[in-house]
């Protein structure tokens, strides 16, 4: 068959026994599933047999494409990372930008399933056809910056990496996978690389991508790269400042959360926002592939304790990770704390969401200054950026923490559970639903646990134009299962989500349509009952592996504890409103099992 | 009436005013204060209401709950707010 968009084909790579297999794409898992998460997602629930260790090797690591990815269409970097999550024991997919994925389709593949485990440890050397599995000996123990070095030094600068560091060496729950300072983050997919004793995989791919109909593709993608230009959004805060841009002003509203959700408005705004850090330690810009937004900021501090260090970002999450939630005010710290998780190889806004829990459990006596090591409260940089190193370095408290919050509260127990700020076992990021209540919803159903990138509703609630009351219910439901949809979509293409801000569905079909040619994509109808189809069947994978229907919830606090002051003051998420309306709205029942009658819609 | 506010502008807008807080003295109502904010600081402020940018009182958005003669006081706080998206 030809193919236009798609490689046509999935590597299947076994480090059990070192052979690799290509298989054919088929068409019709194609037009069910897009690709990207799609498309993992029908691998993992056909291939991965329920009830498996995540850290075991039966479990799968795929990397997969959509047939976006490496094309001309703005943003098109995307690729994602799917596996059973070794934090949550549920489906886990992590998305990032950069080359990889670009890359990936070039040298001929759709996706890379990785299986079985390695006895030594072994990276992966794709060159289009050729396909080895090489020792990393002498790669294992180094961090993500010197195993890129030198693997780029081996094989050449064009060649892309991605790779793991001592995190996911060790397993930890929280590690990530690292690919040229972009970040497979959340969810602990580096500790299942680790697990296979695979080091990094590295790509080299010489082909190209064929299109449908290539003029209306290019005036499609001419079209969607002035939107993107021309939005405020897109083309202007974020590209001058990052994904900081919106710091302030979460903060304004009240749903920055500070010291582990105790706050949400915080006060050390002086010398941490989105303008210190482009005046004082932004240096340039950096793009992945085809975006022209480059939200991609390069910093490095000049002076003070932390001179001379560097980071990639800080991204807004990682800013509040290290930064209110740790009651750190130090930009300095931030920028080399998010330098550290990128070397070893973390997931940085868990690891900012674990210290500050951490610091919670210090100063409420259920973690002593033995245990510890020395003092760790609120405000304290100097004892963050210590117990940061520890989890890197996988010493002390840090081993226990780089577990995650909800490991770590139910061996601190002395009813620090209370303080574990996660949903199914992921840790939350940086917004808190008290002042957004959709936004409680979309981190309750979310199907990777405590996330905010499967619904944004707080967009709308708090950002964009304010066109939904963040303190009502009222369309909550009907909003956060038609965006979970559409984000599976753009998931499953290969696009970035910041492209959705500038771009029309209508759009993204436009240049679709044209790339591929298939006519099951010709419509954004098609294409939400795809993003459906593949919401559905990630909450299939979820239960099958035994996930209970209390898990679609919100920490205690946010359920029970008013915030004091700011302008969500007073508020606590109702929960069980909206979810009750979301269960009814997908054709759930009261469990949240999806209806035969729904699956059968959509050909699950 | 006059009431005394204090106005912020976010991001670009930070930018494109020269002016991250300031207070001012403006109309008590609503829709008078960001004509009079707008010219000051050469922003077509209220044509770009609700597409360029929006607008927080108190740190809660202006278009929920807000009658037409929506009066402002003295020492509230109005944050401009480009339209932005996530982070």
């Amino acid at each position: 068959m030809q193919w236009f968009g798609y490689a046509g084909k999935l590597l299947y790579v076994n480090l059990s026994n070192g052979n690799y297999e290509v298989k054919e794409l088929a068409p019709e898992q194609a037009k069910k599933y897009l690709g990207g998460k799609g498309l993992a997602a029908s691998i993992l629930y056909d291939c991965l047999q329920p009830g498996q260790d995540p850290l075991g090797p039966e479990n799968l690591l795929v990397f997969a494409t959509g047939p976006l990815t490496g094309t001309l269409a703005p943003t098109s970097s995307r690729m994602i990372v799917a596996t059973k999550s070794p934090l949550t024991g549920l489906w886990l997919d992590s998305n990032a930008g950069g080359f990889l994925g670009r890359e990936l389709k070039f040298a001929g593949y759709d996706a890379l399933i990785v299986e079985g485990k390695s006895l030594e440890p072994v990276y992966i050397l794709i060159e289009d056809d050729r396909v080895e599995l090489r020792p990393a000996n002498n790669l294992w123990g180094k961090d993500t910056f010197e195993t890129h070095q030198t693997l780029k030094e081996l094989h050449g600068t064009d060649y892309r990496v991605a790779a793991i560091g001592q995190a996911g060496e060790r397993m930890d729950k929280l590690a990530a996978i690292i690919s040229e300072a972009r970040a497979f983050g959340r969810g602990g997919a580096g500790a299942v690389m680790g697990s296979k004793n695979l080091k990094a995989i590295v790509v080299r791919g010489t082909r190209g991508i064929n299109i449908a109909d290539y003029q209306k593709f290019v005036d499609y993608v001419k079209e969607a790269f002035n939107e993107v230009a021309i939005h405020p959004d897109t083309g202007g805060g974020r590209n001058h400042y990052g994904t900081s841009v919106i710091y302030s002003f979460i903060n304004e509203a009240g749903v920055h959360p500070v010291e582990n959700f105790r706050k949400g408005k915080f006060t050390g705004t002086d010398t941490i926002n989105e303008e210190v850090l482009r005046s004082k330690y932004y240096k340039k810009d950096k793009a992945c592939s085809s975006c022209p937004i480059a939200c991609s900021k390069l910093t490095k501090v000049d002076e003070g304790k932390y001179q001379g260090k560097f980071t990639e970002g800080p991204e807004y999450e990682d800013v509040w990770s290290f930064g209110a939630q740790c009651g750190n005010t130090d930009l300095g710290a931030v920028i080399y704390a998010e330098y550290l998780c990128d070397a070893y190889g973390l997931d940085a806004t868990s690891v900012g969401n674990v210290v500050g829990f951490a610091m919670e459990c210090f100063e409420q006596g259920a973690l002593t200054q033995e245990e510890i090591g020395y003092p760790l409260r609120f405000g304290d940089t100097e004892a963050m950026i210590k117990t940061v190193e520890a989890i890197c370095q996988g010493q002390g408290i840090g081993k226990l923490l780089a577990q995650g919050v909800r490991y770590a509260s139910e061996q601190i127990g002395k009813g620090s559970e209370k303080w574990a700020m996660h949903v199914k076992g992921m840790e939350l990021p940086a917004y808190d639903p008290r002042g957004a209540f959709g936004m409680g919803l979309a981190y309750a159903t979310s199907d990777r646990g405590g996330c905010h990138l499967r619904s944004w509703p707080i967009a709308q609630e708090v950002l964009a134009a304010n066109r939904m009351d963040p303190f009502s219910v009222e369309f909550k439901a009907e909003f956060v299962k038609s965006e979970q949809d559409l984000i599976a979509v753009i998931d499953s293409l290969g696009l970035c989500l910041f492209a959705t801000f500038a771009l029309s569905l209508k759009q993204i079909v436009g240049m679709l349509s044209a790339l591929t040619g298939i006519q099951e994509f010709n419509s954004g109808e098609k294409l939400m009952v795809i993003g459906e189809r593949i919401y559905n069947l990630t909450r299939l994978f979820n239960l099958r592996e035994g996930m209970a229907p209390a898990s679609d919830t919100l920490p205690e606090r946010l359920l029970t504890e008013q915030l004091a002051e700011g302008p969500a003051a007073g508020q606590v998420v109702p929960l069980d409103i909206m979810l009750k309306e979301y269960y009814t709205i997908r054709h759930w029942d009261e469990a949240g099992r999806p209806l035969p009658a729904k699956l059968e819609e959509l050909g699950l | 009436m006059t009431v005394k506010i204090q106005v912020k502008f976010f991001a670009q807008l930070a930018i494109q005013t020269g002016c991250r807080s300031c207070t001012l003295e403006v109309p008590n109502n609503f829709y008078q204060a960001i004509e009079v904010i707008g010219a000051r600081f050469n922003l077509p402020a209220k044509e770009k209401l609700g597409t360029y940018y929006s607008i927080l009182i108190n740190g809660k958005g202006y278009s929920y709950g807000l009658a037409d003669n929506y009066e402002l006081k003295d020492e509230d706080i109005l944050a401009f707010v480009p339209i932005l998206s996530g982070g």
